[in-house]
């Protein structure tokens, strides 16, 4: 039999990852294109003069111009908050008359094809940094990995699909018939469908028999996680103040207890269960509970006394089911061994 | 049960009423039918699709564990379906646009409904109910005592729970914005769980009864050039779950001397509050220098009371418990504070520094005291002493954590960019308990213990595009991570992820390695019988766990009528731990420990297809295909009974087909056939007495299903 060869793999994996490195370094050497350094845009008269307004730019994209009518950027001159201030497709673009003096010429104006996803997040940010959610993009594993807002977000609103069928069960996209969350947030796709075309090893875990119901649109991947980033690992949120997010719905799991245990406010719920999903019984990491138990507690000594029968002589059936026991597993108010 | 289902009724109710008016506004709305892709200037827009009909059901085999799974059921549902009304008039209008959402209601276990409104400049509303029918009741999971094992758990479930939250940001565009939320959770129905008298379990009927509600405040504005909030939150729980036994229950130790239940009644009463605030702030100097945090305090209070109220039989003696209350009021109280502060500094466009430090404090502390009496006779009925125990507990743990992440990345063009940095953490926890009889005033536990530990790893990764549609992302961190409680020492961790996304005309493809290694040698403690006799050593163990995960996926969609996605993943997770295990008759004559191992593994392959095509002008399919086959630990078998190793192979599969005939303009009819087969093996858990074998809960269920898809708005005919 083949075993299989972990140490060769990670020494693979990691030739691999410099071989990628060397490649990507040299083709974007080669490709290398210098990116326009993105400015701030002040409202001096001086300044305004470059501008041409966003019906001049439709007169060429029509196609983007239509559906970036349908969105919340393309109505903003409507605030009295943004009197003053640059508007429409400039707003982002920048100043647009070089360009189109300049007969489109895509070197004259802001492209964000052109420029990398940290520097195209940041014209974004420069608006939508204040608020809480995206307060922290740039501390989060999106920003880390180079995963910039247009990654997701269809900043021109989304082009959906007219045609869509989808499974029975399954929740569907959004579409131009069946519109979703996408429509409304600018997203490139709803989520999770988001989510999973990249992070796609999860769509195998939510298939599982004991998952969470987000393929089936009960919940979304932003009910735990924040996609702008955060302080959290894994980008999950808080819930009530600074409980874990399984908390918010998990009620009764919250304690305090009077008698904690230890790893359900310290390590975390995903101490013991795989939160995505598993084939294992009330998505445990392992089969049986019993080895979650000794895992942790190598050496049952406090109840033991050695001459007589032990309760929890593993040669006994009924001594593999811990919990049947210590049945408050997560915390007891009354019973130090979480006996109720 | 009866207003639970009443609820559920409101709810439904609410949600067809919505979804009437939103339908009433349509046919309003349809007047003046404004010209698809031009806007919504001056006029209303409503692009709906609703689905609703009805499915049947058969199930052959265990199902038990087809609820446990899937929990179908036959009936009207509703699908998928979705509302969004565009008001585009310039006066008068209550919002800008409105999303409702819902899909599951009916007899799917899930349901949910969504609404989103917003008007801009004014307000922003965001809301969700939900509701998840939950049951389990396993029969390879804490089962009955009985052998064969195949009566189902002792631990069983099938709760309503319902869970929705509603967000409102007023002026959300604006400088100054206010936010106010609402959440609540409420879980209710009957369960089985065990109860523990006398020496013995036994398993009793549960009524769970919990729920939360949370109400939250705050405001958010730009003060001196920094964007700053401050939010408040309450947050009040109960827990009124209920167990109960009304017959004569022999409990989980067979033999004939053991202790019985004759009656029982258990009370739990927790009632508690969480109050918190969150304050953050961010402020970008010259787009150089970004700096941001947070500050969270929150206090969780709860106060409980217990109560039980059981009779039965004692434990070799024969003696007859009449009466045997417990009563145990307690308090609990868990304050903590977390701190957040994060710098970025962009000297030069290309190159970014940023620093993240994290705080973050509680303490637990609980205390109640235990007051159990218990009347006896002798098995004639003569009285016995009674007893009478009146103890008072304390604990309490505190947690001091921080860690600081360093990092610094380089664009060094538009195709590639890297990233490498340091974390550091820190790590205090304490434990104290207080144990005092309070009959004899003898301390009977004093104990503290402090383990603190500290990390320390590296961080690297890489952005790489090739070409303008292809991207390579790779991350990798090698270093330590906490694990305190787990094995006494830091995990020695390797991870390493690398995922590649290309698109090329209409294909896109996908493909990822996920792979994480976790060392973690340490030392087991000491461990002594009661006489202070050395059990079993100081040993040297290890943990060792190992996963490799490999994605591939792929988008095409040559035409706008055809449309394929399909992928396949592999996950292979090997664990392998020490563990002192206490193995005794019938194996040895007394019970001793032995170091053994705790192995489990997954060996799983998910492959699936989604295909969309339209072979003619009224005509659509929809085919699936979906398969999980588990190989877990393949022939390893255990050999001694020290050892545990375990996996969950099984296989399922689930293949869907769905036919979409367009009706008129407005109405697809759809008739759809669902299939699902799950596959596992018996379990037999060897060195056990009895020799219990764990039957397969295999099953199949078909589900056809036919329903109508209603199309509103104005490009309801271009599907």
């Amino acid at each position: 039999m083949i075993k299989f060869q972990f140490k060769g793999l990670k020494l693979g994996l990691l030739a691999g990852f410099a071989a990628l490195a060397a490649f990507g370094f040299l083709a974007g050497a080669v490709s290398r294109t210098e990116g326009v350094e993105l400015t701030q845009f002040p409202a001096s008269q001086q300044m305004m003069d470059d501008y041409v307004g966003s019906e001049t730019c439709a007169a060429c994209h029509d196609a983007q111009s239509k559906t970036f009518d349908r969105t919340k950027h393309s109505k903003l001159h409507t605030l009295s908050s943004w009197k003053g201030k640059v508007v429409g497709c400039e707003s982002c673009h920048g100043p647009g008359k070089a360009h189109v003096e300049g007969s489109g010429d895509v070197s004259k104006i802001i492209s964000f094809k052109n420029l990398d996803s940290k520097a195209a997040s940041e014209s974004c940010l420069s608006c939508h940094a204040g608020k809480e959610a995206h307060n922290n993009f740039r501390r989060g594993d999106h920003w880390r990995n180079n995963i910039g807002c247009t990654d997701c977000h269809a900043a021109h609103g989304p082009d959906l699909s007219n045609f869509s069928l989808s499974s029975s069960i399954r929740a569907g996209g959004s579409s131009a018939q069946n519109p979703g969350q996408a429509e409304r947030a600018m997203l490139r796709a709803s989520d999770p469908q988001l989510c999973v075309s990249c992070h796609s090893e999860v769509k195998s875990q939510f298939n599982k028999p004991f998952r969470h119901r987000v393929m089936e649109g009960t919940m979304n991947c932003s009910d735990c996680h924040n996609p702008h980033g955060g302080f959290e690992s894994k980008q999950t949120k808080l819930s009530v103040g600074a409980d874990a997010a399984c908390i918010k719905c998990h009620t009764n799991k919250q304690g305090p207890f009077v008698f904690e245990h230890g790893p359900l406010k310290i390590e975390g719920c995903t101490a013991c269960h795989t939160p995505h999903g598993s084939s294992n019984p009330k998505m445990l990491k392992r089969r049986q509970v019993r080895q979650l138990c000794f895992e942790c507690h190598t050496g049952i000594a406090e109840e033991l006394t050695p001459q007589t029968p032990s309760r929890h002589n593993q040669a006994q059936l009924r001594e593999q089911q811990c919990t049947v026991c210590h049945s408050a597993i997560h915390g007891s108010n009354s019973s130090r061994l979480f006996f109720r | 049960m009866i207003f639970g289902k009443l609820r559920s009724l409101v709810l439904a109710g609410a949600m067809f009423k919505i979804t009437a008016i939103a339908a009433a506004s349509v046919v309003w709305a349809q007047a003046p039918a404004p010209s698809p892709g031009e806007g919504s200037s001056g006029d209303t827009q409503i692009t709906s699709s609703v689905e609703f009909g009805v499915r049947g059901l058969k199930v052959n085999g265990d199902h038990e564990k087809f609820r446990s799974d899937l929990n179908y059921r036959s009936g009207f549902r509703l699908f998928d379906s979705s509302i969004l009304i565009e008001d585009g008039r310039k006066q008068y209008r209550a919002f800008d646009g409105a999303l409702i959402q819902m899909s599951g209601w009916g007899s799917d276990p899930t349901g949910s409904f969504r609404l989103n409104a917003d008007r801009l400049g004014l307000y922003r509303l965001d809301s969700s109910v939900r509701r998840v029918r939950y049951f389990n009741n396993l029969k390879n999971h804490v089962p009955i005592w009985s052998v064969p094992v195949s009566a189902g758990s002792q631990h069983r479930a099938n709760t309503l729970h319902h869970f929705g939250d509603l967000d409102l940001t007023l002026f959300p565009e604006s400088d100054l914005r206010l936010r106010f939320g609402y959440g609540f959770n409420d879980t209710k129905g009957p369960g089985t769980n065990n109860l523990r008298f006398r020496s013995d379990e036994f398993q009793v009927d549960s009524r769970i009864q919990a729920r939360a509600d949370d109400f939250r405040a705050g405001i958010e504005g730009k003060l001196l050039g920094f964007n700053l909030g401050v939010l408040f939150g309450h947050r009040r729980f109960k827990d009124r779950t209920e167990f109960f036994v009304s017959t004569v229950n022999q409990g989980n130790n067979p033999a004939a001397t053991t202790a019985s239940l004759n009656t029982a009644s258990r009370r739990f009463q927790v009632v508690g509050a969480t109050n918190y605030g969150n304050f953050f702030f961010q402020r970008s100097v010259k787009d150089k220098l970004d700096i941001g945090g947070r500050f969270i305090y929150s206090q969780a209070e709860s106060d409980i009371s217990e109560s039980d109220i059981l009779t039965g039989r004692v434990t070799q003696t024969g003696n007859i418990v009449t009466h045997n209350e417990i009563l145990v009021p307690g308090i609990t109280k868990r304050p903590q504070a977390r701190a957040d502060l994060g710098l970025t500094l962009r000297p030069v466009s290309k190159i970014r520094f940023s620093n993240t430090f994290s705080f973050d404090q509680f303490s637990i502390g609980g205390a109640n005291t235990f007051f159990e009496f218990a009347a006896l006779t002798n098995a004639a009925g003569v009285p016995q002493p009674s007893t009478t125990t009146r103890t008072y507990s304390w604990r309490a743990t505190s947690l001091k954590r921080f860690s600081d992440l360093v990092e610094a990345d380089f664009q060094v063009n538009r195709s590639f960019g890297f990233n490498v940095g340091y974390r550091y953490t820190h790590r205090k926890v304490a434990v104290a308990a207080r144990d005092r009889n309070l009959i004899s005033g003898a301390q009977t536990l004093t104990a503290n213990e402090e383990l603190e530990n500290s990390t320390h790893s590296l961080i690297a990764g890489a952005k790489i595009k090739p070409t303008s549609n292809w991207s390579i992302f790779m991350d990798v961190e090698r270093g330590e991570s906490d694990n305190v409680f787990t094995r006494l020492a830091n995990n020695d961790t390797f991870n390493f992820r690398v995922r590649s996304r290309t698109t090329i005309k209409n294909v896109t493809l996908n493909l990822s390695a996920i792979t994480k290694d976790s060392d973690n040698p340490g030392t087991s403690v000491p461990i002594f019988n009661n006489a202070g006799v050395l059990l079993f050593p100081a040993t040297e163990t290890i943990a060792n766990t190992k996963s490799r995960i490999f994605s591939g996926d792929l988008d095409w969609s040559p035409t706008s009528t055809f449309s394929l996605n399909t992928g396949y993943t592999y996950i292979d997770l090997r664990s392998s731990v020490d563990v002192l295990v206490p193995i005794g008759t019938p194996i040895v004559a007394s019970t001793q420990f032995r170091l053994g191992r705790s192995e489990f593994y997954i060996r799983d392959s998910f492959f699936f297809f989604d295909v969309t095509a339209r072979p003619a002008k009224r005509l659509s399919v929809y085919a699936s295909y979906r398969i999980s086959d588990d190989r877990g630990q393949g022939d390893r078998v255990i050999a001694r009974p020290e050892d545990i190793i375990t996996s969950y192979p099984m296989r399922s599969h689930n293949p869907e087909i769905k036919l979409a005939v367009r009706v008129s303009r407005n109405v697809d009819w759809n008739v759809g056939y669902q299939y699902n087969s799950y596959r596992e093996s018996a379990f037999i858990s060897p060195f056990a007495t009895p020799v219990a074998v764990f039957p397969a809960q295999n099953y199949n269920a078909h589900m056809p299903y036919t329903s109508l898809r209603i199309f509103f708005g104005p490009k309801a005919s271009d599907r």
